[in-house]
């Protein structure tokens, strides 16, 4: 299928509604994966420094 | 909302997340950077080269200086030898709380040791000489294996290094101390 069959950017198949419905879920999306981006860096750098400070600070010097 | 807006939207927070990711690398540089400066935790980086094929001839490998050594100056060496699939020798003595230098090499191939419950952990490369400076805090013996898989015996290669207290740490006449 041509490209010049779609006027818009809209995607083949998607009606209008289907267009909102479509933003409404891009602007609801983001914000569920950003809270699961922040829980999952947050527990990284609770475990990257508690590492760091309960084990390899007390470890002593060495070089 | 049109698509011109979604993607602006989209911008900002890849953007906000491009901050944080920045400011996360920055906060670890800062304590990496802190470790290396306040409490003297670097990786070594000793670059000093010798003949693995007559090591055990002359210079400081042969097997009188294997061991540990304290010099006129009170500085506590340590020097042994890693090879296929044992550590020269087996066990070592240092003192507890007191600047204590390792010094490794290899005749052989690529080996690595690290010191059990300490940060102390090197290459040893046949070549090279591998050394580390430290001060053992925790005392007892603790378990050097090899961590480089170096051949069929690797998982038998194990050393003990005795960490005693700086009272009990007595050098011989001839400033050596080994585990008796």
């Amino acid at each position: 299928m041509a490209p010049d069959d779609f006027p818009d950017d809209r995607a083949p198949g998607i009606g209008a509604d289907e267009e909102v419905a479509l933003e409404m879920a891009l602007r609801e999306v983001p914000r569920g994966a950003l809270a699961l981006s922040l829980v999952a860096v947050t527990l990284l750098m609770v475990g990257w420094f508690l590492l760091y400070f309960a084990v390899f600070l007390p470890r002593g010097s060495v070089g | 909302m049109d698509h011109a807006a979604s993607e602006r939207k989209i911008l900002q927070a890849e953007l906000r997340w491009a901050y944080l990711v920045g400011a996360i690398v920055l906060v670890i540089l800062g304590a990496i950077v802190f470790a290396a400066v306040s409490m003297h935790i670097n990786p070594p980086s000793n670059r000093e080269y010798l003949d693995p094929k007559s090591l055990h001839l002359s210079g400081e490998f042969t097997e009188a200086n294997l061991g540990t050594h304290v010099d006129r100056y009170g500085q506590v060496t340590t020097r042994m030898i890693t090879t296929q699939f044992a550590f020269v020798p087996q066990c070592i003595v240092v003192p507890a709380d007191r600047q204590v230098t390792l010094r490794f090499t290899s005749p052989d191939v690529i080996h690595g040791i690290l010191v059990t419950g300490t940060n102390v952990n090197t290459m040893v490369i046949p070549g090279h000489v591998s050394q580390v400076h430290t001060v053992f805090r925790k005392r007892g013996d603790l378990l050097m294996p090899c961590h480089e898989y170096c051949g069929m015996g690797h998982s038998q290669m194990l050393a003990t290094v005795r960490v005693v207290p700086p009272e009990q740490f007595k050098p011989g006449p001839d400033g050596r101390v080994d585990c008796g």
